[in-house]
């Protein structure tokens, strides 16, 4: 039982702590790529006329 | 007695409604093209896929059913989601089919069968893909209200007008921006989420006690309570279920792939795997949590009332607990956190279905392509029909039993035969029309047969498991194992010169 409690704990433990840090660290980094996604889509890099790209075989 | 307050709570959820509104409304002017609508011009980067998969897998819906995994099973309900980051964590490294299905250049996993299989395939796993999400997604809205009612305090009469308002709101801008709002209020939502649920936690955590809420699940569960192969109501079975679905749906769940499939390129959808999949952990766990917390702290007279409706007991034990511990302020952060958690979820799965109801379902009847205009304003009647689905769904269907059990059973309407059919597309040059057809029809049977025995006999889901030993978690490996063997001995009985 002792073995389970000290996994579940740590479990909890570094859940908490990696969900802590990943949040601010998106929270950052996402802000960047929102930017990059609008500025790209507003340049009008796509053109709405151009063919679908062809779908390969993946074999 | 629920301590929210009005003005202070509903303020904190009036502002964050207002943001998400405008920042989901403002990125409409970007989409000129279905390719914009459905996979946001495929330009998604690593950090905005990984709040947007991360917000998408996190709905009120999963909040509620892994606290209730919590009180049901202590801290082994959290299995699930150790196992899902484990399957999110390999695929994302060795690129096991997302590599070859992202580098394919589609937009649905339907249409890269229809290269292998036939257009009658690709038609076909459309419908079963449909099928299994939107009666997976049926529930959704209900379940977000009921907790939205539950946390507020609000007379349950109200339920009806909060699933509007919840659908009506993500329905605007999902309509209007397609996938480019998606990803945008995800970005939103993701923060808000994660900020509500970690206070609401380092709260809990602070006034249960790690000790108590470990000494609860001892005292329930016993040994159990930790590992679930030793669970009287879970065991073997349970785990193996569980592992073949979430392999199955890091594989091919809709919402999952269509990360994959508007990342910027393969690397990075590859790298958007990697980078979640330790919060599949914390999915489970953190509600979890809550759960456990309910179950300790929850009084014999609220437990009472609880098991006077025994089909929402386990289901509503933690928003009643969450109700009456949290502070004006905190209340009104976890409202906000658990509506940004919906909209984020709800908004996802509206826009992925719609993508294989319009590219798969209905494109193989259109005669010629449609203007681009035409395809976004078919999508938008799409998602919009979508959402009406879900308002008379969630009023009228009854659910029994475990909400995670109805959840992966209605997965895996399509999750066994689509991750057999990726597999083999993907790996398998014999691979071929007849065993795909064999795969889907055997994939889909098991689970909903179990769902209509589950409504039709009497004594239900006891009945079944008590009298003929047919169980959630038998038909979900029946119907994994049946689809594999189905592809392969009718693909190998087709003869060769007949090509698909």
């Amino acid at each position: 039982m002792e073995l389970y409690r000290w996994f579940w704990g740590l479990l909890t433990i570094a859940a908490l702590v990696w969900y802590s840090t990943i949040t601010i660290y998106i929270a950052y980094r996402g802000v960047f790529d929102i930017q990059h996604l609008l500025k790209t889509l507003s340049r009008g890099e796509f053109n709405p006329d151009a063919p679908e790209t062809p779908v390969k075989d993946p074999v | 007695m629920s301590n929210f307050s009005w003005l202070v709570d509903g303020s904190i959820v009036g502002l964050y409604l207002v943001v998400t509104m405008l920042a989901g409304l403002m990125v409409r002017k970007y989409v000129g093209k279905v390719e914009h609508f459905l996979v946001a011009g495929r330009e998604m980067n690593l950090f905005l896929g990984i709040a947007s998969l991360a917000a998408t897998e996190f709905g009120i819906v999963t909040c509620m059913y892994t606290a209730q995994a919590g009180y049901e099973f202590g801290f082994a309900g959290a299995t699930p989601g150790i196992l899902q980051a484990l399957a999110m964590l390999v695929i994302g490294i060795t690129g096991f089919c997302v590599k070859p299905l992202r580098n394919s250049g589609v937009m649905t996993i339907p249409e890269l069968f229809e290269v292998r299989f036939g257009k009658f395939i690709r038609w076909l796993s459309g419908v079963v893909i449909v099928l299994g999400g939107l009666l997976n997604m049926g529930v959704f809205l209900r379940i977000g209200g009921e907790f939205l009612v539950l946390v507020s305090g609000m007379d349950e009469r109200y339920l009806v007008i909060t699933m509007t308002a919840l659908l009506l709101m993500v329905a605007i801008y999902t309509i209007v921006g397609g996938m480019l709002s998606v990803l945008v209020t995800d970005f939103l939502q993701f923060i808000v989420m994660s900020v509500g649920l970690l206070a609401v936690t380092y709260l809990i955590l602070g006034r249960v006690g790690w000790s108590t809420i470990v000494e609860t699940v001892e005292r329930t569960h016993g040994a159990g309570g930790f590992n679930p192969f030793i669970h009287p109501k879970l065991g073997f079975e349970y785990v193996l279920a569980q592992a073949l679905v979430q392999v199955a749906a890091t594989l091919t769940w809709q919402t999952t792939i269509a990360r994959l499939l508007a990342a910027k390129d393969t690397w990075t959808g590859q790298k958007v795997y990697i980078g979640t999949s330790f919060f599949f952990v914390c999915r489970f766990l953190i509600p979890g949590i809550w759960g456990i917390a309910a179950l300790a702290m929850l009084s014999p007279a609220q437990q009472g009332l609880l098991a006077s409706d025994p089909n929402t007991a386990t289901l509503h034990a933690m928003p009643v607990y969450l109700s009456t511990i949290l502070p004006i302020g905190l209340m009104g952060l976890l409202v906000a956190a658990m509506l940004a958690a919906d909209m984020s979820t709800d908004s996802s799965y509206m826009i992925t279905w719609a993508a294989v109801i319009y590219n798969d379902i209905l494109g193989p009847f259109r005669k010629q392509k449609c203007s681009e205009a035409t395809g976004l304003l078919i999508n938008r009647m799409i998602v919009a029909l979508i959402g009406v689905f879900l308002f008379f769904y969630g009023l009228f269907y009854k659910l029994e039993g475990g909400l995670w059990d109805y959840l992966t059973t209605t997965g895996t309407v399509y999750l066994s035969s689509m991750s057999v059919l990726l597999i083999a597309c993907c790996y398998w040059k014999r691979a071929n029309n007849w065993g795909a057809t064999a795969a889907i029809i055997v994939g889909a049977a098991f689970p909903i047969g179990y769902l209509i025995l589950e409504k039709t006999i009497p004594g239900g889901a006891v009945t079944l498991h008590d009298v003929y030993g047919f169980t959630q978690d038998r038909a979900k490996i029946s119907s994994f194992a049946l689809a594999g063997v189905s592809m392969v001995v009718f693909s190998l009985l087709k003869p060769k010169t007949r090509s698909a």
